[in-house]
């Protein structure tokens, strides 16, 4: 039963609709049922049915809580009034009646209640918050990688993004108390990006990361490029002005840079050698990529265009991977775009 | 369009080009610099990105011979009227007025490709036969060049060849403008 509990569960949301619709018409039940082939004993049929009962109960329930625990703190807030108001006015002295009113919203509801988070019921009254937005919209205000709301460079921005970015946070619409763990990882969510709040610790992650800075190195066969490269990633540092990060630091940023490239689809890396380190030039911390392309092949126009082709559908690529809206790697459908 | 956070810059901001001067098609009697895939090389790329063409193995050449490269390619990039550093000018306009005279920023262009940025710039890589790299990841002294039986060739100085002025330039003093300029 707790086996076919858990294959019947990640299917109920969607067909959820149709069960409040009519959940009593039989013909739906029937063609419910083929859906979970998997189970084929008539319990399973029960144990579908049930799971799929249960995803709007809970709903109901979570819901009801929520509007009864409300009313309920409220109540119970009226209910035990007195008692605090006589201590209050034991400790502080006369109240007036306003005053009183206006202390029940903050009385600590039932704990036990399952009730909204309070980070969308209020999130400008908490000042921890404030900070919290305000100090990464600061932070990127001179890189490339602006707020979404404000696409814009400059020092004038800073209130902008940083209130753009409240103002955000108040926008976003109450989550139920069950998917509470999940809403920070929602890969659906678009405004929420712009809270630092509900942010990963990947991403803030890379918020401090340096500004990139891309190179392609081309020429043809045996021109020297892969040489060249590999004296400028020693030499580098060497110059007054850009100055070496720590080795450590480096190898660091270079694995991290190798293992987010594996994940990559192959075609989108073939004949390009990536390097990455990091400096420091003028007191900025750069990430450094030179890519290392294959040689044009013998002079020959019709196999220099082919392979110019796929040079100038690298670079596109690259331009729209920076650009794209949804993650790219999951959208071929910018690189047959580009090649077409 | 809403652009997601976590997607760092990726696009390309530059691409140099490497040029050998070893190649036959380059051979000292031709009396041009680049060849016809050369062009149609730099024409298509010049569209997408920045292209700095660079000449490398400089080590291979005499005095002469540099010069006359380096003369003969930046001719030719003149005359194929390839904008490959037109940002430089471009964001310059730009930062002080939008539309200003034209006649006046492309006199500035020109001036800036003459004679303050003679690309392209030639380039030496050392030879990386034994051990390169110390421990603190700097280049060894003597592995920043290539030794020949007549002299050493290095590439850290200034007369042997424009890797430091290369490496300034693209790394430190026109990064900004590199990154600065849409791609398309």
């Amino acid at each position: 039963m707790s086996l076919q509990h858990q294959q019947g569960w990640p299917l109920s949301p969607p067909e959820r609709p149709q069960q409040q619709h009519r959940p009593q018409h039989h013909t739906h039940r029937l063609h419910h049922n083929d859906h979970h082939h998997r189970t084929n004993t008539t319990s399973s049929t029960s144990g579908g049915t049930t799971n799929n009962n249960r995803a709007p109960d809970l709903r109901h329930s979570s819901s009801g809580a929520s509007g009864s625990s409300n009313s309920g703190g409220i109540a119970g807030g009226g209910g035990t009034r007195p008692v605090s108001g006589s201590a209050l006015k034991g400790l502080f002295g006369r109240r007036s009646k306003s005053q009183q009113y206006q202390d029940v919203p903050h009385k600590p509801i039932d704990p036990q209640a399952p009730r909204l988070p309070k980070v969308y019921l209020s999130p400008p009254a908490s000042p921890e918050l404030l900070a919290q937005a305000t100090v990464p919209a600061g932070s990127m205000n001179g890189r490339s990688t602006s707020s979404p709301p404000s696409r814009h460079y400059g020092t004038s921005n800073y209130t902008a993004s940083s209130k753009a970015a409240s103002v955000a946070s108040t926008v976003v619409p109450p989550m139920p108390p069950l998917s509470d763990s999940t809403s920070q990882r929602n890969p659906n969510r678009h405004s929420v990006t712009s809270t630092a709040a509900s942010l990963s610790p990947r991403m803030r992650r890379r918020r401090r990361d340096p500004t990139p800075f891309n190179i392609l190195v081309i020429g043809f066969l045996g021109s020297g490029k892969t040489s060249f490269i590999r004296f400028l990633t020693a030499s580098l540092g060497d110059s007054k002005r850009i100055r070496n990060v720590s080795q450590l630091a480096n190898e660091e940023a270079a694995e991290g840079n190798v293992e987010e490239d594996l994940t990559l689809p192959p075609h989108k890396t073939n004949g390009f050698v990536k390097h990455y380190l990091e400096k420091e030039v003028d007191g900025e911390r750069v990430g450094l990529t030179i890519f290392d392309s294959e040689g044009f092949g013998p002079r020959e126009q019709n196999i220099v265009d082919l392979q110019l082709t796929l040079l100038i559908n690298f670079i596109t690529g690259k331009f729209e991977e920076t650009f794209a809206e949804v993650a790219p790697r999951t959208c071929p459908r910018c690189i047959l775009m580009t090649s077409a | 369009m809403q652009r997601s956070q976590k997607h760092l810059d990726t696009h390309i901001h530059c691409a140099l080009y490497m040029i050998d001067p070893t190649s036959a098609h380059y051979h000292y009697s031709l009396p041009y610099g680049l060849d016809a895939l050369d062009i149609h090389i730099l024409t298509r790329l010049s569209r997408i990105t920045t292209v700095i063409p660079v000449l490398s193995k400089a080590d291979t050449c005499t005095n002469a011979r540099l010069n006359t490269l380096k003369s003969l390619i930046s001719q030719n990039i003149r005359q194929h009227n390839l904008r490959l550093t037109s940002f430089l000018s471009e964001q310059d306009s730009y930062s002080e007025d939008d539309e200003m005279e034209q006649d006046e920023t492309s006199s500035q262009e020109d001036m800036d490709t003459g004679d303050d940025i003679a690309l392209p710039l030639s380039v030496l890589s050392p030879d990386y036969s034994g051990e390169f790299m110390t421990s603190d990841g700097k280049a060894n002294a003597d592995t920043t060049g290539r030794s020949y039986p007549w002299g050493f060739a290095d590439a850290l100085n200034p007369n042997h060849c424009d890797y430091v002025k290369l490496r300034e330039l693209v790394f430190v003093d026109w990064r900004r403008e590199l990154k600065g300029i849409p791609a398309f």
